[in-house]
């Protein structure tokens, strides 16, 4: 069995709104194990973007947590990070765990280019290799060339990056490089990450990477600019990605070209994927293990091709069933995801699920696993799979 | 060819801020009245910045305007000199535009007005800006607690008449100079960082907001020294203050609440937008958020008002001088010289130099901002630029 790299349990999520509080997570149970592609499943509303926005800690502002567990075990101890200080996360988000959003051009900022926007990922977190590469260059330069008009600027650039190196938060140095003939130091170290950020999104399969560089956000199509968010989530090679329906405003064939980019690079990087849609043939086509999720709740958790064959919970058949086909009447679930301002009493679905008893009113059906790597909570299968 | 290398390689690297530039001027070109409102801006940057070849100064102050003699009624132009043989020697022959009551030089107080008329208009819209953003950034990002105090004393300060709180600061600000208390600024400083570093350090707050709380518990503590202990300073110097120097500083404290709820208002819209939220989870700090993605989107409603605004604070600015609290007199501006001829304004329009020249001369300045705010608009709005 393979390691796990991140767990969430019992989370609970609330949003103090003016119409009333929204229970917005109500236990939610998820793990994703390494390297593998976790998916998420559910009707719009369900809360399957605030789960992964809640990963990360920036559930914004009427949001809050009010309990539950997230354990990243990315490190030599596992770490709650729910516990942690927002110093301590700042490390984690971007490096560790990276995002990929549904509308790529609205989460790219309008007034910086491409370029710019990449390499403040990089210099964020990985600061010191680019220092470290542009001394490298430096060194090789005074190999080549031992003029000595160049070799005073040259010497210059290479202590203030030693210097940057050793404390690379440093004030003075921050203050120094507003100024302007002083700051030369720091075109070699764009030149760099210029260099760097180029052959991330080559690995994008872009076809112009020099050219999407120097562009911003309005100049790409819907295509490019998701290969740009993406090039901005791997750029420090995370371990976990969360991925929010990236390929939801996609045309087909521009979805598919995604679909195989996010596989080959989880191919090559070994990264583990949380993958959120309500697209049942991007499941199939591209996770491992699927959850479902109705109305805050993870309701099964299961293996793909499970899922597909042998589906328990009534919310899962459901959706099964709504996947149109041809030649065949086309099917959909009975009313509406409920209000979850006041969500309904005992198991959620309750009042939209054809085989409700007397106890999905009154109580919530555990998470239990029925299977091996099954998991439900329904209380159809509290006493085991019949 | 090493050089010539170097050329290409600059050209490439600034390919696309050539094309940027290149748009840029073709927009400027399609609107003639921001060329005329450029054009006007220019020429009067070239008469403040030729202002000693055009009027040579014949006083030991330069801002002074030079006398002749002190004849009550105004002289139309191209009278001659009387009785100042300094202005004579300097290569003067007449009063070009003419002399206002008491017989002071128009020419040579329109030209070198347009100094002080910059001066004024870009010092207080400067400092006003300043200070107007770093209130409404923090009190916008934040929100809650932080927001209502600080826009409720933004409030105070709006409430008052703009022109009115002016008139009072100028006359409250006592003496005509400014001492500057280092030991109260040194303790102000410490009690910054003190505050900081406590709610950095112990609290465990956020870099921004333990810098908003250190600038709150700076103000308590400037508070609580001039107006309860009213303590006595220990290391203090005496700069010296022109009453324009007092008009200025009345006229920024009164001028930043405009700035602030107008920040105030695009950082709240822009704080909801999807890339602030990418920001955060790509691992930005607060302050790095702050200044670094929302000030580069908001600011350029900011810049278009402060532009329009710099020609109406040189109205203010005359207005108080004709009030007779704005510069000191003599003091070369156009506001002032109006207030000289005010007894001279009549119907038959007998000396219609004395007040029409210096006001014609207000006129195109304001409506050389004016014109020029549009331009910057149509330059600069992203939400107009690519239609």
């Amino acid at each position: 069995m393979t390691e796990e790299i991140l767990s969430v349990q019992d989370l609970e999520l609330r949003f103090y709104t003016y119409e009333g509080v929204v229970e917005a997570l109500d236990k939610v149970n998820l793990k994703i194990k390494k390297g593998e592609i976790l998916g998420l499943v559910g009707e719009t509303g369900c809360g399957k973007s605030v789960t992964s926005l809640s990963i990360l800690n920036i559930v914004p502002s009427p949001g809050k947590i009010e309990g539950g567990q997230i354990t990243f075990y990315n490190r030599e101890k596992p770490v709650d990070l729910l516990q942690q200080k927002d110093a301590f996360l700042r490390k984690i988000r971007g490096k560790e765990i990276a995002m990929i959003f549904q509308e790529p051009r609205a989460y790219l900022n309008p007034v910086y280019n491409v370029r710019y926007q990449i390499s403040e990922v990089l210099m964020l977190h990985r600061k010191e290799e680019i220092i470290q590469k542009t001394l490298e260059e430096i060194e090789n330069t005074i190999k080549i060339q031992k003029n000595s008009k160049q070799g005073f600027f040259i010497n210059y650039e290479r202590k203030m990056l030693q210097k940057m190196l050793k404390n690379p938060n440093s004030i003075s140095l921050k203050i120094l490089s507003k100024i302007p003939v002083i700051n030369r130091y720091k075109h070699r170290l764009n030149k760099t990450l210029k260099k760097e950020v180029v052959e991330i999104l080559k690995e994008m399969e872009l076809a112009d990477p020099d050219r999407v560089a120097e562009a911003y956000p309005h100049e790409l199509s819907s295509g490019m600019a998701q290969r740009v968010v993406i090039a901005m989530a791997l750029a420090c090679n995370p371990t976990l990605l969360l991925a929010d329906e990236p390929t939801t405003n996609l045309d087909v064939t521009v979805q598919f070209q995604i679909l195989t980019l996010i596989r080959k690079l989880q191919q090559k990087f070994g990264a583990s994927i949380l993958y959120i849609t309500h697209d049942m043939g991007v499941i199939a086509e591209l996770c491992s293990r699927v959850g479902v999720m109705y109305a805050g709740v993870v309701c099964e958790s299961a293996d793909v091709v499970e899922i597909f064959k042998n589906p328990l919970h009534p919310y899962a058949k459901a959706l099964l069933e709504s996947i149109p086909r041809p030649g065949k009447a086309f099917k959909t679930i009975e009313g509406i995801v409920p209000s979850l301002v006041n969500p309904p009493s005992g198991c959620r679905f309750h009042d939209r699920c054809p085989y409700a008893m007397e106890i999905c009113v009154n109580e919530k059906p555990k998470f239990l696993e029925v299977k091996k790597e099954h998991f439900v909570s329904c209380h159809l299968y509290c006493g085991g799979l019949k | 060819m090493n050089i010539r290398y170097r050329i290409e390689e600059f050209k490439k690297g600034m390919a696309p801020h050539i094309s940027e530039a290149k748009f840029m001027l073709r927009r400027i070109r399609k609107s003639p009245l921001s060329i005329a409102g450029m054009a006007i801006i220019i020429f009067f940057a070239l008469i403040a910045a030729l202002a000693p070849v055009l009027a040579p100064p014949a006083t030991r102050d330069p801002y002074m305007i030079w006398k002749d003699g002190s004849f009550t009624d105004p002289r139309p132009p191209g009278s001659s000199i009387l009785r100042n043989p300094k202005a004579l020697e300097v290569g003067y022959t007449t009063h070009i535009f003419g002399t206002t009551p008491e017989q002071y030089d128009i020419y040579y107080g329109c030209i070198w007005g347009t100094i002080t008329a910059f001066r004024v208009g870009i010092l207080v819209v400067g400092g006003a800006l300043i200070i107007g953003c770093l209130i409404g950034i923090i009190a916008g990002y934040y929100g809650g607690i932080i927001d209502e105090l600080m826009m409720r004393f933004t409030d105070v300060i709006f409430a008052f008449p703009g022109l009115i709180l002016a008139m009072a600061l100028v006359t409250a600000i006592q003496g005509n100079k400014l001492p500057v208390d280092f030991f109260f600024i040194f303790c102000c400083v410490l009690f910054f960082i003190g505050f900081a570093l406590i709610c950095s350090k112990i609290l465990k707050l956020s870099s921004g907001k333990s810098l908003a709380f250190g600038f709150l518990g700076a103000l308590i503590f400037a508070f609580i020294d001039i107006w309860v202990f009213n303590s006595p300073s220990y290391w203090k110097i005496v700069l010296p203050m022109s009453r324009l120097d007092k008009a200025l500083i009345a006229l920024t404290i009164v001028g930043w609440p405009g700035y602030t709820r107008l920040l105030r208002s695009e950082v709240l819209r822009i704080k909801q937008e999807d890339f602030i939220e990418a920001a955060k989870a790509v691992g930005c700090s607060d302050s790095r958020i702050m200044f670094k993605h929302i000030i580069p989107n908001a600011i350029y409603p900011i810049l278009i008002t402060a532009s329009l605004d710099i020609g109406g604070i040189v109205l203010t600015a005359a207005a108080l001088s004709f009030l007779g609290i704005g510069s000191p007199r003599g003091y070369a501006d156009w506001g002032q010289m109006i207030s000289f001829a005010q007894n001279y304004v009549n119907l038959r329009m007998t000396s219609w130099y004395a007040f029409f020249i210096p006001g014609f001369f207000i006129l195109l300045f304001v409506l050389g901002w004016n014109l020029l705010g549009d331009a910057f608009r149509d330059i600069l709005d992203p939400m107009l630029r690519r239609k």
